[in-house]
Formats: structure tokens, sequence, C-alpha cells
């Protein structure tokens, strides 16, 4: 018996510790901002192959043929410290606010070209999906305008 | 008077009782007994005491626990340790003291008999500790964040989709997607200004 409450103690210990270990203060961003048309022939960015599917088959992608990437970011986010992430198209700004093994918690903002607040979120996702915010073109209404994330 | 003290013939009785006699002297105290109603007598007599000792005996061994005996053993065995052992130098009281646990050995034996010795001891609760470590660094190794093994680990957990615990479009109105094909699942918000006649 008290072998038995030795081992229980020592692995409450240790997963206590693996707890602490996985509840890291800090993520691996990857962030994609790309522009979604409609051209003559389908097209797509090679830096967004790994969304292939999605943007060819996903609404609301599958109203677009052609993506392009205008920027790409890597960043490691640290716990409560905002980053921001200069765009082509206006600006945003991203925080870490919790994070597990399997989950992110993240703030985002999204101002427009013109300097107005597009969009603020407070997100939780799991860690290797994507995220994306989107929004319409100002000059050309039926173009999309993307952020794309995701974190591990 | 009778004399009290055994004589050498009442002593060949008792030996005959318990057995240690050859057989030839145990035949002729057979003779006697059959000869002498005495003898007879005292036969019967150191029999029943002898039955009534074993049986007392047994008793009190069934009740003595079998750790005590585990204890017992053990006693033994540290009896033999210090007998093997070389004559123990003067060792300063200070010292003995802040060694009581290693004093089952010789305060001058070696640290790795006496590591030995404590592991010997401590077998179970070693072997269990290294077991449920080495359990807990695998879940480690293979939970880690970004590690080669995350993937397996986290597909075994249910998948969440996102959750939005905050959201604010302060130029226009918001829709929420979730995708997910063999690639891995995804969200979208999109968001559509307000003067936008029409959205998606």
């Amino acid at each position: 018996m008290n072998r038995l409450a030795l081992a229980a103690a020592i692995a409450v210990a240790s997963l206590g510790g693996l707890r602490s270990a996985v509840a890291d203060d800090k993520a691996d961003c990857s962030f994609l901002e790309f522009t979604a048309t409609k051209g003559k022939e389908p097209a797509i960015d090679p830096d967004l192959k790994p969304l292939e599917k999605k943007l060819a088959h996903s609404a609301p992608f599958a109203s677009w043929n052609t993506f392009r990437v205008q920027t790409k970011l890597d960043k490691t986010l640290q716990k409560s410290k905002a980053e921001a992430l200069a765009l082509k198209t206006g600006t945003a700004n991203v925080i870490l606010r919790e994070r597990s093994a399997a989950r992110v918690n993240l703030g985002i903002t999204l101002d427009g070209a013109d300097g107005k607040r597009v969009l603020d979120a407070k997100p939780d996702f799991q860690t290797g999906d994507w995220f994306f915010v989107g929004t319409s073109t100002p000059n050309a209404k039926d173009d999309g305008h993307f952020l794309a994330l995701m974190c591990k | 008077m009778a004399d009290p003290k055994p004589t050498g013939t009442d002593l060949e009785l008792m030996q005959h009782v318990d057995g240690e006699l050859d057989e030839a002297a145990d035949r002729e105290v057979e003779l006697r007994i059959g000869r002498d109603p005495d003898a007879r007598a005292k036969v019967d007599a150191l029999g029943e005491v002898s039955e009534l000792l074993r049986g007392h005996l047994e008793l009190a061994t069934d009740a003595v626990p079998a750790r005590r005996f585990d204890q017992i053993w053990r006693e033994i065995d540290k009896q033999l340790d210090l007998a093997a052992a070389p004559a123990p130098a003067a060792v300063p009281a200070e010292r003995a003291a802040s060694e009581s646990v290693m004093m089952v050995l010789p305060a001058q034996a070696s640290l790795w008999r006496r590591v030995t010795h404590w592991l010997d001891r401590k077998r179970g609760y070693v072997i269990t500790a290294m077991v449920s470590a080495g359990a807990v660094a695998a879940i480690a190794l293979v939970a880690r964040p970004g590690g080669t093994g995350a993937a397996p680990v986290e597909q075994a957990v249910a998948h969440r989709p996102a959750e939005l615990e905050a959201l604010d479009t302060p130029g226009g109105t918001w829709t929420m997607m979730n995708v997910s094909d063999e690639d891995g699942a995804a969200t979208v918000i999109w968001v559509t200004p307000e003067d936008t006649v029409e959205g998606l």
C-alpha cells in the first residue's frame, strides 16, 4: 500500500512537471498575408501549397481561383508580449494570451490601409490549425485580402 | 525419601520419549517399561508434558506475523554481515548519529556496499519509482510541443474547433466558417464591410 502511495505521488509530481513543460510561455507562429482574386487560370502561390485543398474547395476561398502571398512571416510569440506585423496592406498586432500543449489563445487586431480597425478578436484554437481573417479589398470589392496564421 | 534428581534410568526414559536413544538402548528401555509399571507411568507423564509444550510452541509460532519472520531474517543477515566484516574502527558519536540510516552496516563499509544494501532493502520502491518515472518520461517525450511525436498525441485527443472569446468588427459584420480536410482544420473569419451591398 505504501509502495502504491509512493508510486502515485511520483506520478502526480511528474505529471505536474509535464504539465508545466508543455504549458509553455511561447508559441512559434507562421503568418501569411495573401490576396484572393478571380483570374483566367487558377494560380496558387507555392507558399500557399499547404493550404491548396482548402483554397480550392472550401468557402469562402472557392469564390476565387488566384491566390498570391503578399507577406510571409515566422515569429516566436512570447506570452503577453504584443508583436506588430508589417503587412503589405494595413497592419496587424498579435499577442499570445495563453497556451497549452494543444491550443493557443491569441489576441489579434487587424487595421486596414486607411488605419481603420477592421477586426479585434480573441480566438482560441488548436495548435497546427490555420486561422484566417479576411475582408474585401477597399479598391476591388470582389477581391479578398487575408491574413492566415498557424501556431505550434 | 526418594531422590528428586533424575537417575540414570530416568534420564534414559526422557531420552526415550524424545527419541534420542540408539536402537539397542531404546529396546532395553522398552523392555523395562514393559516390566516396570512405575517406569510406564513416568514415560506417560513425560509424553503428556512434551505434547503440551509442543502445542504451546506451535500456537506461539502461529501468532507471530510473517513480517516478524522477515525482520528476524534481516537481523540474522545483519549479524552475518557484521561477523563477516573486519572489526570496526572507532567511530565518533556524532558521525555514528549522522549515519544512523546506514548503521545496518559497519561504518567503514564501502559506499558501493552501503548503496547496494540500501537498494536491496528498498528494491520494491526503487523499481516502482523507476517504472513510473520511465512512463512519465515517455509521455513527456511524445507529448512535448513541436516534438516529432506531437502529432500522434494531438490526433488522439479529440479535435476542438476554434472558439472566439471576443470578436469586434467596427466597420462591418462578420461570419465564421470552419473548414476541414485531410490536411487539417481551419477557421475563417470573414469581415464584410458595412458599405458592401452584397456579402459573400
